[in-house]
């Protein structure tokens, strides 16, 4: 992993801070506010007494001015789970840049950033199934154990985006934050699968990587293309006309990937494995709100 | 329709190679990409699962075999074939002669015959010819049944109008042999239809037709102008002509080189012809100049020259009992007057003759001018005679010598010969075992050659070298009046024989321009423009001068008003000559036709239609 981040990158990591676009509950007090209104600081509401409740925090001062009993709450501070799946389909590693790379890296960096935050950080492997998972993970002194596991893992295999999410289901326990790192390159529908998530409880954001093989082919003359990950082939005759289809069909898909994202409120960032790690952490992720 | 070259059918067989380039499943490249997915979209049309496939309508495919098909039918070379009047031979007489540089037409008469021939040029189709004959004195083939259009363009432009007249005859003879075996020809004559008239009406084989140039006969012409010495003045004679059809007045100048002379006021009846003569004019100008003022439009006649002679023939004195051989000999001689005496009726009051030439005699008392001595009588004084020989047959000539010059002393033979002495003034010309046999020099100031045998004891007058020697030596011996130079018959040169000694001769012509010639010296020189042309020898240290004039003014060409040729006539008429075949070639269509089809069809697999 040393050669994806060096320590005067990964101190500029530091200065970023993961955002949540929704307070979510975590299991343990953590930096992020939550809607769960607990005994922190940081004033938030009034509520009549009940039975049961609190006396230490009933408002002595308002039961002085008004002779009833309110109930003081507090922003509680909790934790947040942070889910990264990636696309370790066999599709993910090819093109120059392979694209498995920049998935890494952007893997590495958002959990780095998480741990930083204190939050905790799950892995998911996905292809046609659940590959592996990494249960959560918490505090800057399991980087080491993060990125092992990172570096374990294994590019091969078709990709079945719905069947991975669904076999995940069982291990995501609460509501969180939910990173989808793929090329979303598979005749399989993942759309259900993202919908799961949501019903997880989980904000998705979802990363495309693309490399610039698959963006702007250059072909000329006649081919027979082998699938990477189905070892299937076709034959094609690479003309100006059957390029332009296969751009116009590359923007629809892309097009089609947003279209669906903004529509179920997910995040969408498509991206280029040719695009500078740096480049992407610092500029597009803030850019499309997912860091601030 | 008709096919020019069914050989080319065989390029039909690139037509199958095409249509299995398409049966042929294409070679292809191995390409691992991340997913097939995506291009499975847009390639549907393209996968087979066989090395042969279903031909399919394609466009490219259609446009390929169309292109392959214009091409074998292009090398195949279609020809249409369409009746007209294409496929002629036209045969056309550009007059060349003098009277075509007549400005009555803008701007000349050859210049327009030019442009209208250009015209022709530029109207022939493919598959006519056309032959250019330039009509002078003597016909000319300019281009021969060529349909290179670049060629006669060339060739008519190249035409220069000549000096001479126009001889129709020849010309005419000529475009008959061309066209008779060739049922397609036409003749056209562009002339003014001033020409040589023809002796009889000519009949062609084929249509004849004359295209006249020229509008005008105001024309005042010098025809004749010539000068003589008479004693110690000189008489000039100027004929002058109105060729037109009305009444002409003119100023007439005479000019004695640069300086005007005279001038004269002459009124000339239309047709009219009249002599105008100067005498008592100083004898020592040579050359004279006429000129006629008033403009008119051909302009060539109005001036004239002409050399005074007279003075200039050398006078010979034959004095011999009777000598045939010698006396032809000498007549021959260009430029000499031959008179003739016995030995008994010579006496000293026989003067004024530049060459004396004696024959077995020697008088006491030698004359003046140059000698010829043969068979010197014993005893004289100016060669020594000192008996005989006899029977010689080897004459040697002593080579080097000027009066030797092309003579070939081979076979010569003497019976009987004086034994002379080589005079102290003398130098031996020919010898035989060292006697000398014919010497020349110089004695008391005049030349002297002398033979010491009778030419009747030799075979020498009947050998070839015999007129040349007597020529070669009378030029020597003659004071040096070379005969004037005169125009040859067909007035585009003259001849000149100049001294015997000259190394160079310098022409310069009218415009000034000046042609050098080295020894040995030609004896014809060409010239073209008319003008006074002078010629000037050098040799032996000493230059002479000499004229030569070629006037303009000719009664034929002069007379420039336009004629139609009666006597012309065809056996053929126009309308009952075969119709011809146009037979058009096709190929260059077909093969652009089938060069934008390649385009096409690159620019419809250019946009992967």
């Amino acid at each position: 992993m040393n050669d994806i981040f060096d320590q005067d990158f990964l101190r500029r990591l530091e200065n970023l801070e993961l955002v949540s676009r929704k307070l979510r509950r975590g299991r343990n007090s953590g930096e992020r506010r939550s809607l769960r209104k607990g005994s922190a600081v940081e004033f938030a509401d009034y509520r009549n007494y009940t039975d049961g409740d609190d006396t230490r925090y009933i408002d002595w001062n308002s039961y002085a001015r008004s002779e009833k009993l309110f109930i003081k709450l507090f922003m509680e501070e909790q934790d947040l789970l942070v889910n990264i799946l990636i696309d370790t389909s066999a599709s993910m590693e090819w093109g120059e840049p392979a694209k498995s790379r920049l998935a890494l890296q952007l893997a590495a960096a958002l959990s780095w950033l998480a741990l930083c935050g204190y939050d905790r950080v799950a892995l998911a492997a996905c292809n046609e199934g659940l590959a592996s998972w990494q249960p959560p993970l918490r505090g800057k002194t399991s980087r080491a154990q993060l990125w092992d596991y990172l570096i374990s893992l294994n590019w091969q295999g078709a990709t079945d985006l719905t069947a991975a999410i669904k076999s995940f289901g069982p291990f995501c326990r609460g509501a969180g934050l939910c990173f989808v790192i793929s090329d979303l390159m598979s005749p399989n529908d993942f759309k259900s699968g993202l919908k799961y998530l949501q019903y997880l409880g989980q904000e998705v954001v979802v990363l495309q990587i693309l490399s610039p093989d698959e963006l702007t082919p250059e072909l000329g003359g006649d081919y027979r293309l082998l699938d990477r990950e189905t070892r299937e082939t076709r034959e094609i005759t690479a003309n100006p006309a059957l390029l332009r289809a296969y751009h116009r069909r590359l923007q629809e898909f892309i097009k089609e990937n947003r279209d669906f994202c903004m529509r179920r409120g997910i995040g969408f960032l498509q991206v280029s494995s040719a695009e500078p790690f740096e480049d992407i952490i610092l500029r597009h992720l803030p850019r499309a709100g997912i860091l601030k | 329709m008709r096919f020019l070259n069914p050989a080319g059918l065989w390029l039909a067989l690139i037509i199958p190679p095409i249509i299995a380039l398409y049966l042929l499943k294409p070679r292809y490249q191995e390409k691992l990409v991340s997913s097939t997915w995506l291009w499975e979209q847009a390639i549907r049309d393209i996968e087979a699962s066989s090395p042969w496939q279903r031909l399919r309508r394609s466009l490219l495919l259609l446009l390929q075999l169309l292109a392959a098909l214009v091409l074998v039918v292009a090398v195949v070379r279609p020809s249409l074939e369409l009746p007209g009047t294409a496929g002629r031979h036209l045969i056309v007489i550009l007059d060349c002669s003098a009277s075509m540089q007549a400005a009555d037409v803008k701007p000349d008469r050859l210049t327009l015959a030019r442009r209208q021939i250009t015209q022709l040029v530029d109207s022939l189709s493919g598959n006519e010819t056309m032959t250019l004959i330039s009509m002078t004195d003597q016909p000319q083939v300019l281009v021969s049944a060529s349909s290179d259009k670049i060629q006669l363009r060339q060739a008519v432009a190249a035409v220069q109008a000549g000096y001479n007249q126009a001889a129709l005859e020849p010309a005419l003879s000529l475009a008959e042999a061309l066209s008779e075996r060739d049922p397609q020809a036409s003749l056209i004559i562009f002339s003014d239809g001033r020409t040589i008239p023809l002796e009889q009406g000519v009949k062609l084989s084929c249509p004849v037709s004359l295209r006249l140039i020229g509008e005008s006969d105001d024309n005042l012409a010098i025809t004749l102008f010539s000068a003589r010495q008479t004693g110690e003045s000189a008489v000039v004679l100027a004929r002058l002509q109105n060729f037109g059809s009305v009444a002409r007045k003119s100023e007439l100048q005479l000019w004695a080189d640069k300086k005007l002379y005279d001038a004269r006021t002459v009124s000339l009846a239309a047709g009219e012809a009249r002599d105008i003569s100067w005498s008592d004019l100083p004898a020592e100008q040579k050359v004279w100049q006429a000129r006629l003022v008033r403009r008119d439009y051909y302009m060539a006649d109005n001036r004239a020259y002409t050399v005074v002679s007279g003075g200039q023939t050398q006078q010979v004195l034959l004095v011999s009992p009777g000598n045939v051989f010698l006396e032809k000999s000498v007549s021959l001689v260009p430029g000499i007057r031959l008179f003739k005496t016995t030995p008994a009726n010579y006496n000293s009051a026989m003067r004024d003759y530049q060459l004396y030439i004696f024959d077995g005699f020697l008088p006491a008392a030698l004359p003046h001018g140059a000698l010829m001595v043969l068979n010197p009588p014993a005893g004289n004084r100016l060669i020594p005679v000192n008996g005989e020989i006899k029977a010689i047959t080897g004459v040697q000539g002593v080579p080097g010598d000027a009066v030797l010059r092309y003579v070939d002393t081979g076979g010569w033979q003497i019976r009987k010969s004086q034994a002379i002495s080589v005079p102290a003034w003398g130098k031996t010309l020919l010898e035989y075992q060292g006697q000398a046999l014919w010497v020349k020099g110089e004695s008391g100031g005049r030349k002297v050659a002398a033979a010491a045998f009778d030419l009747h004891n030799s075979n020498i007058p009947l050998q070839i070298g015999f007129p040349i020697l007597i020529q070669n030596l009378c030029q020597w011996l003659l004071p040096q009046e070379v005969a004037a130079p005169t125009l040859d018959d067909s007035g585009q040169g003259f001849n000149f024989i100049p001294p015997v000694d000259s190394e160079s001769l310098q022409l310069i012509t009218p415009r000034g321009e000046e042609l050098s010639y080295k020894a040995p010296l030609p004896q014809h020189y060409a010239i073209s423009v008319p003008g006074l042309y002078r010629i000037v020898t050098r040799g032996g240290g000493e230059r002479h001068e000499y004229y030569l004039v070629k006037n303009g003014g000719d009664t034929l060409e002069s007379n420039i008003g336009p004629q139609v040729q009666k006597e012309l006539g065809s056996a053929r008429s126009r309308q009952s000559a075969p119709k011809g075949v146009n037979s058009r070639d096709l190929w260059p269509s077909l093969a652009a036709a089938a060069l934008i089809l390649l385009f096409l069809e690159w620019e419809v697999y250019r946009r992967g239609y």
